[in-house]
């Protein structure tokens, strides 16, 4: 009796691997893998880019002529639709589960990026830890398109230039999905995205000379971040105000600051070691007034003046100075997203929603028309910590 | 296939015919001619006939095996004392009035070890183990002298089962040198030897050998009951006692341990384990055998704990490793490609670029490709092997990569798996690895990492559901015994080995209580008295 039911369980399992084929198999040389995805625009409905990685080209040992990634472009009324548009143009199935970027058009996302988010998010391929941007100024498709030196997948140097650049440069911020989408459908909260855009000529950008030659005339750049109200970008921050955001929001890692000298000719660079902010609010007379601690440390970097650092007054003077300067940058970013994008992009109301519930409920509904109004005080406090490795700045006679 | 089974052992009962045995007859040429017809008067059987007593009235005859005798002992224990020293030799009257065949079993014969025989199959039995025989005229009795003592190899250092550090003495075919190889290393009136005959051909000798009161009784009943159901007419080999005794047959795993390696059984002995010893096989066999019992090697006890801990995990990843690697990445190239980091992924699809087969196939080529290269290597003469060795990791390493049959992936992938499989101490162990890749390779195949999985579930309720002469296989991980740890996957220092394994010795649990050493005398400090 064992033994049969041995038997037939063998039998089974035989049939059952032997007839069943293989569902959803996949080999490797079936698949394109995609990196970046672009998403833009069109009069009815969408166009839908692929950046496919060339494999054989990416892992070649010599110098090819070939491109390493191509892109393919499809129209179609939906994401989906547009998706499987590709198969009569690209001749394997794109595979969207190494998708390092995704990037939106200016046009798209002017005009509300919500109804691409869900398919971002329901497709099973998508992993979520792809970076969001928005190409500042022109159409995904053709920022895609243009080749970069030393990474030979231009979805790849965006993610990583701006993995590194958040970690060491204070403009640049990353943006995942999930978080996205949270900022977007929380209350008293509005999102940003960096903006990816293009210096050179498209057109020379998306040939191969244009990675033969040193400078690489056509690149990509990842700084400035992109400020939405609900899902609709409605303008783009400078670098100042894109610092003074990641100030203010605590996102800043490490960074450079420069500053003037006080009554001399020449500068100091900081190197921000660390940053962190801390936002409270304070009701009065029924209005909220916002006070925003951001306290600074880092260490001198590179002084072009003539100060004595071995005195501790001068240190302390420069903290006071640096302090200044910190704050009056900031208080203009704030004011200036107030008045221009009138998009609360710090979290303001989020922060009343969080901290005091029940007034919260009764400014909700007016919350967008308040936001220009409402008081906010930001203070920088900066301490130095370390000089660097040599004392005085060397004193240089200067020929005059 | 029950029918199968049904007929084999049909047969093999109506081979074996009760037959009475047939008794010395008081007439020595018939006794001798009996002799000679049941060997068909094979040409190594020696007869000697000849005469002794004060007046040469008595005949004697004496019948041995050229080859498994001690020529030097039969000549001068046997042959010379019997024809010329007996006549020199003054005997009281007392002993010459009880019969020349008292006189000769008990003033005569200087021989060790001697025994009466009373039938004559018990005779050829005897003379065809290597002992002499005598027979007197118009008795009924014959008297049998150990002879024994043929070729054999010696001791040589064992050729599985290498260590670094450790006695590299090695079983040899001869039984009684391999018990006296375990009683030179446990000098224990404990150490109890029974042995018994089994085939009806061949007449194996075959030992058990165990500690008293160390040992589990119960076990060493199992292990005499499941060897006196042995009804077989040969066994050459110890591999045939560890079929015919083993658990469980449909299982890739060995339930029996095997040792060329006497410090490695003694050890076991000592754990409370019983060893089986056949004549003829250097591979001495240890019960029970435990799943983890294959991951230790006897120079574990002989390094340092740390190191011998360490070694044991690179055991265990090498035991997945073999067990898995070609599997794994059948499933993650075929269906998992958004577990593959990104870098990785492109390289690997630009090696898959143009390889004609999916994954599987060229996995099944290089796996097949190895095994019969594994297998010619063991068997062709050692004047080949090199040669055999060049053409493999050729065929193996670049050809097949360069003719575009398979991916360089798919190299380094056999070659891990190929490397991890021979890891394990126990060769028999790794062939059962072996066997259950092309398993998983399949699953994987067909159902992805689900699939492995699911084989991996399947394999641990299997190893869960064997025994070893009745204790768990995966003991004492399941049952999960805390005490017994120190000596599972981890090795514990001698000072916290006190203790021996539980469910295989139930009773005499101690070890010797040691204590770990501290520095006896150091400088003596200040105010120190004395």
């Amino acid at each position: 009796m064992k033994r049969r039911l041995l038997l037939l369980s063998f039998t089974l399992l035989f049939l059952l691997t032997s007839l069943t084929g293989c569902w959803s198999k996949r080999e490797l040389d079936e698949i394109a893998i995609a990196t970046g995805l672009g998403l833009d625009k069109t009069e009815n409905g969408y166009k839908f880019t692929v950046q496919i990685i060339n494999p054989a080209e990416v892992a070649a040992k010599t110098i090819s002529t070939r491109t390493a990634v191509t892109t393919y472009t499809s129209e179609g009324r939906s994401l989906f639709e547009a998706l499987r548009g590709l198969t009569d143009k690209a001749p394997r199935k794109v595979y969207l589960s190494h998708i390092r970027k995704v990037v939106f058009g200016e046009e798209l996302a002017r005009d509300g990026i919500s109804e691409t988010l869900d398919f971002l998010t329901r497709d099973h391929e998508f992993r979520t830890d792809f970076h969001i941007a928005v190409a500042k100024g022109m159409e995904a498709h053709d920022l895609l398109t243009i080749l970069t030196p030393m990474e030979k997948i231009p979805a790849n140097k965006m993610y990583f230039s701006m993995q590194t650049s958040s970690e060491y440069w204070a403009p640049s911020l990353i943006i995942k999905i999930q978080q996205l989408i949270s900022t977007i459908l929380e209350d008293g909260k509005e999102p940003v995205i960096s903006g990816v855009y293009n210096v050179g000529d498209i057109k020379r950008g998306s040939n191969l000379s244009n990675v033969e030659d040193v400078g690489a005339p056509t690149d990509v750049r990842v700084d400035s971040l992109g400020v939405f109200k609900g899902d609709q970008l409605i303008g783009w921050m400078d670098q100042l105000q894109s610092t003074s955001y990641n100030y203010i929001m605590g996102n800043v890692k490490n960074t450079a600051e420069y500053f003037e000298c006080k009554d001399k000719e020449g500068s100091i660079t900081l190197e921000v070691m660390e940053a962190s902010s801390n936002k409270t609010v304070t009701i009065k007379d029924g209005e909220p007034h916002f006070n925003v601690e951001v306290s600074v440390e880092g260490n001198i970097a590179d002084v072009e003046c003539q100060i004595d650092l071995m005195k501790l007054d001068t240190i302390k003077q420069l903290e006071k100075h640096f302090s200044e300067q910190l704050s009056i940058l900031f208080n203009d970013t704030v004011s200036d997203v107030q008045e221009d994008f009138k998009s609360d992009v710090f979290g303001f109301g989020d922060l009343i929603h969080r901290t005091k519930p029940k007034y919260w409920r009764t400014i909700k509904d007016g919350w967008e028309e308040q936001f220009p109004e409402v008081e906010v005080t930001v203070e920088a406090t900066v301490k130095i910590n370390r000089t660097g490795t040599i004392s005085n700045p060397y004193e240089f006679k200067k020929e005059e | 296939m029950k029918k199968l089974f049904r007929l084999f052992t049909k047969k093999e009962n109506s081979e074996q015919t009760e037959h009475q045995p047939t008794p010395i007859d008081t007439d020595l040429p018939q006794n001798l001619t009996y002799i000679k017809n049941s060997l068909g008067e094979s040409t190594d059987i020696v007869i000697r006939k000849f005469k002794i007593g004060e007046k040469r009235t008595v005949k004697i005859a004496v019948v041995y095996t050229d080859g498994l005798v001690n020529e030097s002992t039969v000549h001068e224990s046997l042959l010379e004392t019997l024809m010329s020293d007996v006549r020199q030799t003054q005997l009281s009257k007392q002993a010459l009035n009880k019969g020349m065949y008292y006189t000769v079993r008990d003033h005569v014969l200087t021989a060790g070890e001697l025994d009466e025989l009373e039938t004559l199959d018990d005779v050829l039995l005897h003379v065809l183990s290597g002992d002499t025989v005598l027979f007197l005229e118009g008795e009924t009795k014959a008297l049998c002298v150990s002879t024994r003592g043929w070729q054999d190899r010696g001791v040589e250092e064992p050729s599985t089962q290498a260590v670094v550090r450790g006695p590299k003495d090695g079983f040899t075919e001869t039984l009684r040198t391999n018990t006296a190889l375990l009683r030179r290393k446990i000098k224990d009136p404990n150490l109890w030897i029974t042995t018994q005959a089994i085939g009806t051909k061949t007449k194996t000798d075959v030992a058990v050998v165990y500690m008293n009161g160390i040992a589990n009784e119960k076990i060493v009943k199992e292990v005499h009951k499941r060897l006196n159901q042995i009804n077989i007419d040969s066994l050459l080999d110890s591999g045939y006692v560890e079929e015919l005794i083993q658990d469980e047959t449909y299982t890739p795993f060995p339930t029996v341990y095997n040792s060329e390696r006497p410090d490695s059984i003694a050890a076991g002995l000592l754990e409370g384990r019983v060893a089986i010893i056949v004549d003829g096989s250097p591979f001495v066999l240890l019960v029970p055998a435990l799943f983890m019992q294959f991951f230790q090697s006897p120079e574990d006890y002989y390094q340092r704990s740390d190191f011998a801990t360490l070694v044991r995990l690179i055991r265990f990843i090498a035991f997945f490793l073999a067990l898995l690697t070609p599997s794994a990445y059948i499933a993650l190239t075929t269906y998992h490609q958004e577990m593959i980091p990104t870098s990785l992924l492109i390289n690997l699809s630009s090696q898959r670029e143009g390889v004609p087969f999916p994954a599987l196939v060229e996995a099944l080529i290089m796996e097949v490709t190895f095994e019969i290269l594994r297998e010619a290597g063991v068997r062709l003469p050692k004047a080949v092997g090199s040669a055999i060795s060049i053409v493999g990791a050729l065929v193996l390493g670049q050809a097949a990569v360069e003719a575009g049959l398979v991916s360089s992936a798919m190299i380094i992938v056999v070659s891990l798996t190929a490397i991890s499989s021979f890891v394990s101490p126990s060769f028999n162990f790794a062939i059962s690895i072996r066997m259950l890749r092309f398993l998983f390779m399949i699953l994987a195949a067909t159902f992805g990492l689900f699939g492995i999985l699911l084989g991996l579930i399947v394999l641990a309720l299997h190893l869960a559901s064997l025994r070893s002469f009745g204790v768990p296989y995966l003991s004492p991980l399941a049952p999960y015994i805390t005490s017994d740890q120190k000596d599972t996957i981890l090795r514990f220092p001698r000072w916290g080995l006190l203790t021996r394994q539980r469910l295989i010795n139930q009773k005499n649990i101690d070890r010797e209580n040691m204590h770990k050493p501290k520095p006896t005398s150091r400088s003596p400090k200040k105010g120190d008295s004395s």
